[in-house]
């Protein structure tokens, strides 16, 4: 079941031994084959009702991120990328330091017009347009990702995982192309992986299984138009503990994501729209359940100086097309119906004082608690419908 | 407040609302003119440059963006391509990224900023003045760089654009 983490790591590890000698072997002035960055921020969140990153409805301060990362070209053809994050988000994540990704790339063919290669290890998962950079503010449009898409919940799930990806890049007189398909194990060490699956805590122990992924990205213009296509199944396999009413069943997940932007001087226009499919089978006392749900968001935003930009956003998750307003949801599971959707208005403003600093505001109007935390959130009828959420952040990169 | 604004009436003896359709006219001829006369004049001031040694000569619209959006890291004999740029505010850079790439200041962060945060590649070396972008340049083997027509020197290569 680990087959492909095993080998990931063990290619990994001799590769590294490889690029270690021909550095020590080559000798003269690698400083500028190394580029280390970093960042770092911290929010504070203020819900009206409901918890979101920490004891919100009082005011939480448990949103912090702080990375490092370095890419080493030991030789033309080799890259070895790492990052190192501590992230804290309230219960859905432990501020504890890990691997966010650790890949070696080794290029296969590199010229004016194109180039491609191998990505082996850890490798960021290459969905939609911010999943790549989702830890970094000042990648982000806002302070939140939209939810409906780049769920906060199961984060690391999300980001990365381990297998082989292959990679190419076109670029023609006007028009760029970016294709990018791994074959990989999902990470299950979130939190909120459990709870987002079964509702509730169970005994045993989710495994990731062999998934795919594959994206492309059109560039026109040198990115003034970007449009890009995003398809998956993620596998996941149930190993029961040792009391257990659960079989080992598994979690198949497969999204469809369509993304498209245009970037003008002052604005940029951007819009997303997944379907996910859930499917779960064979967990014995569980009923096997197969269920497509819409996610999408529109996104304007405005520069009113190269330092200054205003955010308006429409985000919507829908769980279940055929259950749009949760209601044969509650009927059967005794919880909230808003619980299946999740409706968010969002106005944001981002000061950049310069390259390296950041400041940013944003006021959410949600209707549903559709990505809300279970964990944070744990009596389901305590949670309101309507609700409000307020983020500054403060960041830094360089 | 007062004793000033009886001051500048005087100073302007046609009545309020025609000094208001003059100065509207001359805004408007400029604002015609202006954009124009300045673009034809800036579009010629930037001059690509490199290393003295540096094999290429010449380079394409596609090529240069493909080297300032380190997407190509290499020049063709494969040795590793040196971007140097100055910073996102720098007017120089503006007039760069504008009218020479053709794009803006912010789209090319974010080309950047995406490539070095995915770890899937580099940003250029930010240099803060002319000057040291051009001694920069002149020491730095495999190098590319930009600067105003005036700061171009003996010690650089200008890259002839196609």
């Amino acid at each position: 079941m680990t087959a492909i983490r095993t080998a990931v790591y063990h290619c990994a590890a001799i590769t590294l031994a490889g690029a270690v000698a021909v550095c020590r072997a080559d000798g003269q002035d690698q400083a500028h084959r190394l580029q280390i960055h970093g960042f770092a921020a911290q929010s504070f969140l203020k819900t009206d009702s409901n918890n979101f990153f920490g004891d919100s409805e009082d005011g939480s301060w448990e949103f912090q991120e702080l990375g490092l990362n370095a890419l080493w070209r030991p030789a033309a053809r080799l890259k070895l990328a790492l990052q190192v994050v501590a992230r804290d988000a309230g219960e859905t994540d432990d501020g504890d330091l890990r691997v966010d990704y650790g890949f070696i790339d080794y290029t296969l063919l590199n010229s004016q017009a194109h180039s491609g290669g191998l990505r082996l290890g850890r490798v960021v998962n290459p969905f939609g347009f911010y999943n790549d950079t989702r830890d970094i503010a000042a990648t982000r449009p806002s302070i939140l990702l939209p939810q409906s898409i780049y769920f906060d919940v199961n984060r690391n799930f999300a980001l990365s995982s381990d297998g082989l990806h292959v990679y190419y890049e076109r670029g023609n007189d006007n028009a760029d192309y970016t294709f990018q398909f791994g074959v990989f194990e999902p990470r299950t060490e979130d939190p909120d992986f459990e709870p987002a699956i079964f509702f509730q805590q169970v005994p045993g122990r989710l495994d990731g299984a062999t998934s795919w992924m594959g994206r492309f990205i059109y560039e026109y213009d040198f990115g003034r138009v970007r449009l890009g296509f995003t398809a998956s199944e993620v596998n996941v396999d149930y190993e029961p503990g040792q009391v257990d009413v659960i079989s080992p069943g598994e979690f198949h997940f497969r999204p469809y994501i369509l993304s498209a932007q245009y970037n003008a001087e002052d604005w940029s226009l951007t819009a997303e729209v997944a379907s996910r499919t859930s499917e779960l089978e064979d967990f014995g006392v569980l009923p096997d359940t197969d269920f497509t749900g819409t996610s999408y968001f529109v996104q304007g935003t405005y520069r009113l100086s190269p330092q200054w930009e205003l955010l308006l956003r429409y985000d919507e998750l829908i769980w279940n097309n055929d259950d749009k307003d949760g209601r044969e949801f509650a009927a059967a599971t005794g919880l909230p119906h808003y619980s299946r959707f999740a409706k968010d208005w969002t106005l944001g403003v981002r000061w950049d004082i310069n390259r390296h600093f950041m400041l940013r505001a944003e006021w959410h109007k949600v209707d549903g608690t559709g990505w809300l935390s279970m964990l944070e959130n744990p009596i389901p009828a305590d949670t309101k419908r309507h609700w409000d959420l307020f983020a500054v952040s403060a960041s830094v990169r360089f | 407040m007062r004793p000033v604004r009886s001051q500048r009436n005087s100073l302007c003896p046609t009545p309020p609302c025609k000094c208001l359709r003059y100065l509207l006219a001359l805004l408007c001829l400029w604002g015609w003119l202006a954009p124009s006369l300045a673009q034809a004049e800036r579009e010629i001031d930037i001059r690509v440059i490199a290393h003295p040694d540096v094999e290429v000569n010449s380079l394409t619209k596609v090529g240069l963006r493909s080297i300032f959006g380190m997407r190509n890291r290499t020049w063709p004999r494969g040795d590793l391509i040196r971007v140097f740029v100055l910073t996102d505010n720098d007017p120089t850079h503006i007039r760069f990224t504008k009218h020479v790439l053709r794009t803006f200041p912010y789209n090319l962060r974010r080309i950047w900023d995406r490539r070095v945060y995915s770890g899937t590649g580099q940003s250029p070396v930010v240099v803060s003045s002319e000057k040291e972008m051009r001694d920069m340049i002149s020491l730095t083997r495999n190098s590319i760089g930009y600067v105003s027509a005036d700061w171009v020197g003996d010690n650089v290569k200008v890259l002839e654009l196609r």
